[in-house]
């Protein structure tokens, strides 16, 4: 076990920690998702929390491979994950160009709520603790604080 | 995922085993506007068997809630799991789908 600083005062016990690359096939996200619910089962994350963070997992993937990389099968995305006992921790980077995350559209709003689409961005943010975008829009990093 | 058809009281019932994600939600597309085709525009989608749903699944629940309207029909969706539904309560969308805790309910 290693170990890391959640903040300056406190330490906290790493359970796992995982990097994988991926091809810009959307084929590829249900491999990586499937990867991290077997370690996030393994460390006894409860089912509702596995439920949220797979939903921001693969909705910031789909966005990586198709939007951001537009499914070109030379450009990679990069993930990593890091579970320990308080928090998950997930970074996915795409190398497409980025988009305006302060820009998008409210998905609730009078005039969107009907339209199919522009949700994507919303569900990270509403189903993880802590969102942040980098790099122009090309990194996502995001956290899901585990409650005991 | 897997989609059986079924009619019960003048409408056709779509049962769902499995996820509706950016995967399977042509699946769920394409059956849909086949039913459309053949007229039939009263329909209850019962999500017994869904244990996930992504915002794909959401846009081709909601194009098909469009398409269905334009032919004066009906969309109802039952027996969602709570996790499931707190997809649709986050997004809002519980607002602009009927969704009724039974499929007895539905049938109404």
């Amino acid at each position: 076990m290693t170990f890391g600083k959640e903040n300056t005062k406190e330490l906290r016990p790493i359970l796992s920690k995982v990097s994988l690359i991926l091809n810009s096939r959307l084929s590829s996200i249900k491999k990586a998702a499937n990867l991290l619910l077997k370690d996030l089962r393994e460390h006894k994350i409860s089912n509702d929390a596995v439920f949220d963070i797979r939903i921001a997992f693969e909705e910031a993937l789909v966005n990586a491979i198709k939007h951001g990389n537009k499914l070109n099968a030379k450009l990679k995305v990069f993930i990593s994950w890091e579970v320990s006992s308080r928090r998950v921790a997930i970074t996915i980077s795409d190398e497409g160009k980025g988009f305006d995350y302060r820009r998008l559209p409210n998905p609730l709003a009078k005039g969107n709520i009907n339209k199919p689409g522009g949700r994507g961005v919303f569900i990270i943010r509403r189903f993880m603790d802590k969102v942040s975008f980098l790099d122009c829009g090309r990194t996502v990093k995001m956290i899901k604080l585990i409650r005991k | 995922m897997q989609i059986k058809r079924r009619q019960l009281n003048g409408f056709e019932v779509l049962d769902i085993t499995g996820e509706i994600n950016f995967d399977t939600s042509p699946v769920l597309r394409n059956t849909f506007i086949k039913l459309i085709g053949e007229k039939k525009n009263k329909v209850i989608i019962n999500f017994n068997g869904v244990s996930y749903i992504d915002s794909s699944g959401l846009a081709t629940l909601v194009e098909l809630l469009q398409k269905i309207k334009s032919h004066s029909g009906v969309l109802r969706l039952c027996n969602i799991n709570p996790k499931v539904k707190s997809v649709f309560e986050v997004t809002k969308l519980d607002k602009i789908f009927e969704i009724l805790s039974c499929e007895e309910d539905a049938l109404k």
